[in-house]
């Protein structure tokens, strides 16, 4: 970032190439909808551009570039909630309803299932399941590695919270993934 | 480590963000405690399981809108870095130059009373005196060395005096990073602008398009690649937002549609989208500023996460004149040719 300030259109160019699909990848998955995620993922990159010559190191660029992704996402699905529509972070709708229940039931026992295709649909089911604020913590850890404490920096939630909603998610993770069968059990943490 | 220390980082061992001496601490402590060592399993398990989605893979589409954006961006900062640095020699230099000034001056004054005789005028006393610090004929060259900013182009100009545009920045929460929150660069979304209102073939800078040899081939094609190059640039530019957003049922499938406008309130892009059991297909319909559909990006997703995408390019009475990419076959009826009448409903798929 440092470097694109300093006029430099490679260093953007390495920025993009480095971090797009990740932040993608997030949104795609926080808002549930990949028509909404491409759209929220360029608005993203174009407050970066627009951001850089008041840009300040004093975080990473990689967290902040989540953290406006994340703002978006939280942006998008206020105002979908506020035009009366089903929120999306709860879930895209299927035709019969929430996807995490449509996957959940009445589907081939995972032996049969071929890796990939099928099974998809089920883990992005189950991640759409998480509430709202597990999800982000949930997808900033796992899939973008974003340690605790900038994840509590992105969400302004604090960090013990954020360990916390990271340890229901995955706990509601692997409840669902038994029931579906692709989870080994554990015993999870008593409550 | 006793029991709670240890479960409470059982989460951080697994992600690895303790220390090496602490993780010691805490795998010592699994050694001795099956409760604790059944935790870190389940972490361990579950994220096993959900490692295997697949990663999402980035759009192709807007990325080179989005580059053309950062290089113009560079340009830019790069351009202001350059003359914020010259002025900053200019400041040096005059400043250089005063002191000499002043110093040569004081010097000359402070000559004249020691070697003055009581009557004798000040110029017989000067060429005694030692030289001064060499100065005031040095100070042109001091500057000249430094880079000479260029005079602000007319264009320039007309950016700085630009108004704020009003997009929002991002913010970071709880570090105060917040300052960043500020009003978007108003120089790039007048810039973008500028260079919307040009014609297509004078902007070449933003989001030329792929050299396909359909597109050399046909001058329909490419007045439609300008056409839609145009809606990308006021997208860009923060001046074509969301207006209004529909959804249907067809069947089995939801159809959802969303209405984007230029700040005339013009449609100029619709985004419609349809998704059912057995996958999802997207039209990006990009119109021009009379209304009609000259290119279409569309998208095809099988339930399996197989994606296909290509572009259709409409002339300006609606005929295809370049089709490219795989996919399943797109009907005239998915691809409403007039921005306005494509908003009475959400077309149904086939």
């Amino acid at each position: 970032m440092r470097r694109f300030r300093q006029g430099d259109p490679g260093a953007f160019e390495t920025l993009v190439s480095r971090h797009r699909a990740a932040v993608h990848g997030f949104l795609v998955r926080a808002v549930g909808d990949r028509a909404r995620a491409e759209d929220l993922t360029q608005e993203a990159w174009l407050r970066v551009v627009s951001a850089a010559p008041r840009w300040e190191e004093r975080a990473r660029f990689r967290t902040w570039l989540f953290a406006v992704a994340r703002n978006l996402a939280v942006d998008d699905a206020r105002r979908r909630s506020i035009r009366g529509q089903a929120l999306p972070l709860d879930g895209p709708p299927g035709p019969d309803g929430p996807r995490a229940e449509a996957a959940a039931a009445d589907d081939p026992p995972p032996d049969s299932l071929a890796e990939g295709a099928l099974l998809r649909p089920k883990l992005e089911a189950a991640i759409a399941a998480l509430p709202a604020e597990q999800r982000e913590v949930f997808l900033l850890r796992e899939y973008a590695d974003v340690p605790f404490a900038e994840i509590a920096a992105i969400t302004g939630a604090p960090e013990p919270t954020v360990k916390s909603r990271m340890r229901y998610a995955l706990e509601q993770l692997r409840r669902q993934l038994s029931e579906i069968g692709l989870a080994p059990v554990a015993a999870g943490r008593s409550r | 480590m006793n029991h709670d220390a240890a479960r409470d980082r059982l989460l951080e061992l697994a992600y690895g963000e303790l220390g090496s001496a602490e993780s010691r601490r805490v795998e010592a402590h699994l050694r001795t405690c099956p409760q604790c060592r059944a935790e870190l399993e389940a972490i361990s398990a579950t994220r096993t399981a959900m490692r295997r989605l697949p990663p999402e893979r980035a759009p192709e589409a807007g990325e080179r809108v989005l580059l053309a954006a950062g290089r113009e961006a560079a340009a830019r900062m790069g351009e202001a870095r350059r003359r914020s640095s010259a002025s900053a020699w200019l400041r040096l230099a005059a400043t250089a130059a005063l002191v000499v000034a002043v110093g040569g001056t004081s010097w000359r004054i402070l000559v004249a009373r020691r070697e003055r005789p009581a009557e004798a005028p000040i110029d017989v006393a000067l060429p005694a005196a030692p030289a001064p610090p060499r100065s005031v004929p040095e100070v042109p060259r001091l500057a000249e060395a430094a880079p000479w900013p260029q005079a602000p182009s007319p264009e320039a100009e007309r950016r700085g005096a630009a108004p704020p545009a009003d997009r929002g920045v991002p913010r970071l929460a709880a570090r105060g990073e917040g300052r960043a929150e500020a009003a978007a660069d108003a120089s790039f979304a007048a810039r973008a602008k500028v260079a919307a209102a040009r014609p297509a073939a004078a902007a070449p800078s933003l989001a030329a398009p792929p050299s396909t040899a359909a597109t050399r081939a046909s001058p329909g094609a490419a007045a439609a690649e300008g056409a839609a190059r145009e809606v990308d640039l006021l997208r860009a530019g923060g001046n074509l937002s969301l207006a209004d957003e529909q959804r249907r049922r067809c069947g089995d499938a939801e159809v959802r549609m969303e209405v984007w406008r230029d700040r005339a309130g013009r449609a100029r892009r619709l985004v419609v989208t349809s998704s059912d059991r057995s996958g999802s297909r997207r039209a990006d319909l990009l119109y021009d500023a009379g209304g009609r559909l000259r290119l279409a990006r569309v998208e095809a997703e099988d339930g399996g996460g197989g994606v296909s995408r290509g572009r259709i390019a409409f002339d300006s009475s609606g005929s295809r004149v370049l089709e490219e990419g795989a996919g399943p076959a797109w009907p005239d009826a998915e691809l409403p040719r007039g921005a306005e009448a494509g908003m009475v409903s959400p077309p149904c798929p086939p």
